[in-house]
C-alpha cells in the first residue's frame, strides 16, 4: 500500500533576527584558541576573486563596560603599549565567528590586524583597524632561488636551490625537467624543476612548461608549508588548467572529457622572480580564462582554515550556479521568494572582441644563396703588385675608397647594385626569391624586395644537436644564377672563416686583412677548387681569364608573412560588428622552413621545421570564449546576511521575473551555456546586515 | 615598472644583439707565415731555378723530445712557390716556405 507524505513549509516572516557574530582573539596553539573580544564590533567583511586575501573593518566600543580590560577612549586603543588585554595589537590573530542556529560555530573570518584608524569630530571618536586575510601572510616573501636541475642526469632528481632568476620557457625554449622525474617534496607534493634550456640532448627531454606545471612549481614552491593557505590537489591543477574545444556535436560536459578535445597551454616567456607567488600566479591565469580565490572554510574541527581554490570562468558545470530571486511587480512580498533588494546591472559589451588573431613572428627560411661581388671590378685592379696592394688594409697603398671591393659580396635582394662578369657591368636588378616564398601547398605567398638580414644560426643541427652557424662555401664550377637561389649544382669547398655577416642586408664581408690572401681552411676532401685553402681574391676577380669563383651563404631569413591563428566571428558574439583583438605570440610560436636545394636539405620538397599553427588556433579560440560573449557586471544588494552565494558562484538568472542572465546566447549548443560569476562579496555589518554581490567586475560597488 | 610593450621591445633587441654576435666572424683564421712543402711535379717540372714550383705541404708529428722521431705527413693540396734561389731543387725536396702578402717563395741555393 503506497504512503505519501507532503511538507508544506510555512511563509517565511517579513522580518528575522540578524546574525550573531562576534569577534575573537585567535591562537590555534592555545588551550583555548579563541578569545572573545566584547567591545570589537565587525563593520564589514569583503571578498574578491584574485589575488585578494580578504579584508574585515572593525571598530572599538567604547561602552566603560569593563575598563580593567578594554579601552575607554582612543588614546588607550591607539597606544602600542597599552597593557588593555581587549586592544587589539597589530599582527595579532582574529577570527569573526558566526553564531549558528544549532549553537556551532562558522568562521567568516580569519585575519590579522592592522592599520587603526582614528576619526575625531566634535560629536564622537571612533577608532576603526581593518585585518587582513591569513593570506596576506604569502606576501611576504616574493619568489626567488629557482630550484634547478643538474643537466647531466636530468631524468635523476637531482635539484640546487640557486639564485637564477625563475623564469618559465626563456626565450620560447623549453626548460623544464623531463616528464616522469619530478621533484618531490616532503610533503608529498610534486613539481617539476628548472633545466637549463641550452643543453640539447637526442632525444630532447627538456619539456615546455604548460599552466599546470607552472602553477605546481608556484603553488608547491611557494606555499610549501601551507602554514596559513592550503593548496590545491596536484590532480586538480592538471585537471583543470587546460584548453578545451567542443566537439562536432556533441554537447560539452565539464565533468566528462570525452564530450571534448583537451590541449596544453603552454605558458609564455615570463620571469617571476620578485613577485609574490598569488600575484604570479593570478598572471598565469587570468589571461588563460582561469580565477583564483582564497576560500575561507571550517575544517573537521570548527576552525577556520583558508584553501586556494582554482575554477574556469567559462565552466558551466551545474555545481556553483545560483539564482537571484524577485518576485513580480506588486505581488505580496514573501522573502522566500524575493532575496533582491538592490541592483544595479549592466550588460556590457563594450568590451567584447569576437575575433581574435594569435600572431607570432614572421616564418623563417633556412636557404642556400649565391653571391655575387657588390662593387665594380676592373682588370687594372689586378694590375701589378701597387695595384693589388691597394685592397690590403695592413699596406700603405690602402685607401678608405677601397673598403668593400674584394670583400662585400651581396645578394642583391633590392637591387642596389651587383658585379655581372657576363656584362662586365654593374647591374641593378633585385634578385627574385619567388621560388624560396612557398605554403606548404607550394602556392606562393606574399613578400616584398626588402633588405634580408641574415641570422647568425642555422636551424640544422650539428651531431651534438647544436645549431650550425651561418656557413659560407665557394665554388669555381658553378653554373647557376648568380645572384640568385642556389639550383643545387657545383662543387663547393667550405669556407672556415675570414668573413662576417651584413648587419643589414644578406650577404657577407671578407675581414681578412689582404683579401688576395685570404686563408679559408684547408679542403676537407680532394677535388676542392682550393686546394691551398688560400684564395687570392682580387687576382681570381679581376685576372681576366682567371677561374673566377662563386660564394654560396647559407643562413636564415625572415619571409614576409607572419603565423597567424585567427578565431573568427561568431553568432554568440554579443554584437554584430567585427572586434578584432592581436595577441602577440612571438616567442611561443613560430614556423621554421628549410627549402628545398639548400645546403642541409638537398630535396626538393621544403621540410617545415616547426609549425606551431594548431596552438596557435587554440589560444585564439580560447580567448575569443572568454572574449566574445560580453559581460552581465554590476552589484546585487541581499537585504541580510547570507552565505548563500560564493565567490565564484554563476547567476543564471533572476527568478520570478524570468531574465536570464546568460552572456553567450547564440552559442553553439556544443559549448553550454555561460552566467556571469560572482567576483566580490561584501558583508556589511554596520547598522544593518546586507550582503553585496559583485557580478563579472567591480563596476556599481560602493 | 616597464609596460608589456617596452619589455617585448626589450626582448626583441636582446635577441637582436645575441644574433648579431654570433654574426660576426669568431673564428678569423690567421694568414699562415710559413709551411714545410714537398716540391712535386704536375707534368712539366721547372728546369729554370727562378720558377714557381709545385708543392705539397706537409704536416709534421712525433715527440718532441731530444733525439725524438719526427713524422711528416703529405696533405692533399697544391701550392705553388716561388725559388728565390740559385739551383733547381729535385723533385721530392722538402723545404720551407714563406709566405711573403701574395706568394709563397723559398730559397734553395743547392
Amino acid at each position: 500500500m503506497t504512503a505519501y507524505a507532503s511538507y508544506e513549509p510555512p511563509n517565511l516572516s517579513l522580518s528575522r533576527a540578524c546574525t550573531l557574530v562576534g569577534v575573537y582573539r585567535y591562537s590555534p596553539s592555545s588551550p583555548l584558541p579563541y578569545q572573545y573580544l566584547p567591545n570589537i564590533r565587525l563593520l564589514a567583511i569583503q571578498y574578491r576573486e584574485g589575488p585578494d586575501p580578504g579584508v574585515a573593518r572593525f571598530r572599538y566600543v567604547f561602552d566603560g563596560v569593563d575598563p580593567s580590560t578594554a579601552p575607554t577612549s582612543f588614546e588607550q586603543a591607539l597606544s602600542v603599549d597599552c597593557v588593555l588585554a581587549n586592544v587589539v595589537k597589530n599582527d595579532e590573530r582574529l577570527v569573526v565567528l558566526r553564531e549558528n542556529a544549532d549553537g556551532s560555530t562558522t568562521p567568516l573570518f580569519d585575519g590579522f590586524a592592522q592599520v587603526p584608524e582614528l576619526t575625531l569630530t566634535s560629536s564622537q571618536e571612533l577608532v576603526t583597524f581593518v585585518a587582513y586575510g591569513v593570506a596576506v601572510r604569502e606576501w611576504d616573501t616574493p619568489i626567488s632561488n629557482a630550484l634547478v636541475r643538474d643537466a647531466d642526469r636530468p631524468a635523476v632528481v637531482s635539484d640546487v636551490v640557486t639564485d637564477i632568476q625563475v623564469c618559465f620557457n626563456p626565450g620560447g625554449k623549453p626548460n623544464a625537467s623531463p616528464l616522469g622525474a619530478d621533484f618531490t617534496d616532503r610533503h608529498g607534493n610534486s613539481y617539476p624543476t628548472f633545466l637549463d634550456p641550452l643543453v640539447v640532448r637526442d632525444p630532447d627531454v627538456r619539456r615546455f612548461w604548460t599552466l599546470p606545471m607552472a602553477v605546481r612549481y608556484l603553488c608547491f614552491r611557494g606555499n610549501a608549508e601551507e602554514r596559513y593557505v592550503k593548496n590545491p590537489s596536484g590532480e586538480l591543477i592538471d585537471s583543470l588548467l587546460d584548453s578545451r574545444s567542443p566537439i562536432a556535436g556533441v554537447t560539452m560536459d565539464p565533468s566528462d572529457p570525452s564530450s571534448y578535445e583537451s590541449h596544453p597551454i603552454l605558458v609564455p616567456d615570463s620571469v617571476v622572480s620578485s613577485d609574490p607567488w598569488p600575484v604570479a600566479l593570478h598572471e598565469l591565469l587570468e589571461p588563460n580564462g582561469f580565477g583564483m580565490i582564497f576560500q575561507l572554510e571550517a575544517d573537521l574541527s570548527g576552525d577556520p582554515v583558508t584553501r586556494l581554490t582554482l575554477f574556469r570562468r567559462q565552466d558551466a558545470s551545474l555545481s556553483g550556479i545560483k539564482d537571484l530571486l524577485l518576485q513580480q511587480s506588486g505581488a505580496r512580498l514573501d522573502p522566500g521568494l524575493s532575496n533582491v533588494a538592490q541592483a544595479r546591472l549592466a550588460r556590457d559589451t563594450s568590451a567584447v572582441a569576437n575575433i581574435y588573431t594569435v600572431s607570432a613572428g614572421l616564418e623563417r627560411y633556412e636557404a642556400s644563396f649565391v653571391l655575387s661581388p657588390g662593387f665594380k671590378i676592373q682588370a687594372s685592379d689586378a694590375a701589378d703588385a701597387t695595384s693589388i696592394s691597394a685592397f690590403d688594409r695592413s699596406s700603405p697603398q690602402f685607401s678608405q675608397v677601397n673598403r668593400d671591393k674584394y670583400r662585400l659580396f651581396v645578394f642583391d635582394e633590392t637591387g642596389e647594385g651587383h658585379w655581372d662578369f657576363g656584362s662586365a657591368s654593374t647591374l641593378y636588378t633585385a634578385t627574385s626569391m619567388s621560388s624560396l616564398f612557398v605554403d606548404s601547398s607550394g602556392r606562393p605567398l606574399p613578400w616584398v624586395k626588402r633588405r634580408r638580414v641574415p641570422s647568425g644560426e642555422l636551424f640544422s643541427r650539428d651531431s651534438s644537436l647544436k645549431p650550425i652557424r651561418a656557413r659560407l662555401a665557394v665554388s669555381t664550377d658553378y653554373s647557376g644564377p648568380k645572384p640568385g637561389l642556389w639550383d643545387g649544382s657545383g662543387t663547393w669547398q667550405p669556407v672556415a672563416g675570414g668573413f662576417e655577416l651584413l648587419k643589414d642586408r644578406l650577404g657577407v664581408w671578407v675581414s681578412v686583412p689582404n683579401p688576395n690572401a685570404w686563408n679559408i681552411g684547408e679542403p676537407t676532401s680532394a677535388g676542392m677548387p682550393f686546394s691551398s685553402g688560400l684564395i687570392r681574391t682580387v687576382e681570381a676577380l679581376a685576372n681576366p681569364g682567371a677561374a673566377r669563383f662563386s660564394l654560396r651563404l647559407t643562413c636564415v631569413i625572415d619571409g614576409d608573412v607572419a603565423l597567424k591563428a585567427t578565431a573568427g566571428q561568431r553568432p554568440s558574439s554579443s554584437t554584430i560588428f567585427p572586434v578584432t583583438r592581436f595577441v602577440d605570440g612571438r616567442g611561443r610560436y613560430e614556423r621554421r622552413v628549410v627549402a628545398p636545394k639548400s645546403e642541409f636539405n638537398p630535396t626538393k620538397d621544403a621540410v617545415v621545421i616547426r609549425d606551431d599553427r594548431a596552438a596557435a588556433s587554440s589560444e585564439a579560440s580560447a580567448r575569443r570564449l572568454a572574449g566574445e560573449a560580453g559581460e552581465v557586471a554590476g552589484a546585487v544588494v541581499i537585504p541580510r546576511f547570507t552565505c548563500a552565494y560564493q565567490i565564484g558562484d554563476k547567476i543564471r538568472s533572476i527568478l520570478g521575473r524570468s531574465l536570464s542572465l546568460r552572456t553567450n546566447a547564440g552559442a553553439p549548443e556544443q559549448e553550454g551555456e555561460v552566467f556571469p560569476s560572482v567576483v566580490g562579496l561584501t558583508w556589511d555589518f554596520d547598522g544593518k546586515q546586507q550582503t553585496t554581490l559583485q557580478l563579472s567586475d567591480h563596476r556599481g560597488e560602493h | 615598472m616597464l609596460s608589456n610593450n617596452e619589455i617585448q621591445q626589450v626582448i626583441l633587441r636582446d635577441t637582436y644583439l645575441a644574433d648579431e654576435l654570433v654574426r660576426q666572424d669568431s673564428e678569423p683564421l690567421l694568414a699562415l707565415s710559413g709551411l714545410l712543402v714537398l716540391t712535386k711535379s704536375l707534368g712539366s717540372y721547372p728546369s729554370a731555378p727562378r720558377s714557381y714550383y709545385a708543392c705539397q705541404p706537409l704536416s709534421v708529428l712525433g715527440a718532441e723530445t731530444e733525439g725524438g722521431t719526427a713524422t711528416l705527413v703529405m696533405k692533399d693540396c697544391t701550392l705553388f712557390a716561388l725559388n728565390l734561389g740559385n739551383a733547381v731543387p729535385p723533385i721530392g725536396t722538402t723545404l720551407i716556405a714563406t709566405n711573403v702578402r701574395n706568394r709563397w717563395c723559398f730559397r734553395w741555393d743547392g
